[in-house]
């Protein structure tokens, strides 16, 4: 609520709150916690938000306040470490993994970021260069990465859009 | 052996060509990345930010990394970078800003289905056209460990 229409387009909004108070801003990922909270890839505001199953919108990761100019878009950037500080570019895939740690494709830093249960962010594979290189974790590259999921063994899927690809990812954190 | 041109083109467009040239450039600082849009001509829109909105393009409308560019029919426009470069885009074309991470970006290359990457100091910044055309005009070089990489991917049959 509260979103500002301008030129026949609903722009989209940050504000963290209850309910209807809180704004995103076109928002693309979306994934189940383990305990029932909804964690949200908020795209535009390069954010991760977190939707608690009392209504309660909160930003878990992400920071950034420049505008991409004349757009309702937040820069976007890179960096990592506590959820306060760190930047994403185009945040859109989201998973989180049955101990409550969230992995997140990164999609205009061509590299996948998890946040752990302490809400400190980490890249975990991507040189943040383009490309598509399979190899050890600080080798990979991925061209726009867009979507991830867990699969039962714990290792990841992830849809690596402008490769046309479904990379794979042994993972045993 | 090749026969006849249409063999020669089908062999050439079936070839991943690898271009790499060394030139100039070393202690270059690596600024802030700065490319903008200039001789905007027709339809000519930009996604932003990897956003969904579509934008009207400006003349000076400075890009950033995910940026979606579309020509229409009647459109073209140029992509300028603080040192000189340029890229103009063709009509009927759309193109991706992949990674900026320099100002000095030179670009070359391409036609239709074609890489632009470049490299300075150490740093890369690329284009990927998906369809359409571009031009591009190296302004300037700077020294002799510069390195321009052009790939061209070919056509799907």
């Amino acid at each position: 609520m509260g979103y500002e229409t301008k030129d026949n387009w609903l722009n989209g909004g940050y504000a963290d709150g209850q309910g209807v108070k809180a704004q995103f801003n076109e928002p693309s990922g979306l994934a189940l916690g383990p305990n029932g909270e909804l964690y949200i890839a908020d795209t535009g505001n390069r954010r991760i938000r977190v939707l608690s199953s009392q209504g309660e919108v909160t930003t878990l990761a992400g920071f950034g306040t420049t505008m991409i100019d004349n757009t309702s878009y937040i820069k976007g950037g890179f960096k990592d470490g506590l959820g306060s500080e760190a930047r994403f570019n185009f945040p859109s895939g989201i998973a989180v993994s049955a101990a409550g740690t969230v992995y997140v494709a990164d999609t205009y830093n061509h590299c996948l970021r998890e946040i752990n249960t302490e809400g400190v962010v980490t890249t975990i594979a991507g040189n943040g260069v383009h490309g598509k290189q399979n190899g050890f974790l600080e080798q990979a590259q991925f061209d726009g990465p867009f979507a991830i999921i867990p699969n039962r063994d714990g290792n990841l899927l992830i849809i690596d859009q402008l490769n046309n690809s479904v990379r794979f990812l042994e993972w045993h954190p | 052996m090749l026969s006849n041109e249409k063999d020669l083109s089908c062999f050439v467009g079936n070839i991943l060509i690898f271009i790499q040239m060394f030139f100039v450039p070393k202690g270059v600082s690596a600024a802030q990345p700065t490319v903008k849009l200039s001789s905007v001509k027709g339809d000519v829109f930009l996604k932003r930010g990897g956003g969904l909105r579509e934008f009207p393009a400006t003349d000076g409308m400075e890009l950033v990394q995910g940026d979606w560019l579309r020509t229409a029919k009647t459109g073209t426009a140029k992509l300028s970078y603080e040192d000189g470069t340029e890229a103009t885009l063709g009509s009927s074309s759309y193109l991706n800003i992949q990674r900026l991470t320099t100002n000095d970006t030179v670009g070359v290359s391409a036609h239709r289905q074609a890489r632009v990457t470049s490299w300075n100091d150490g740093h890369q910044s690329s284009v990927e056209l998906w369809s359409g055309s571009v031009w591009n005009k190296v302004e300037s070089l700077v020294n002799v460990d510069d390195r321009i990489s052009m790939k061209l991917r070919p056509q799907p049959q």
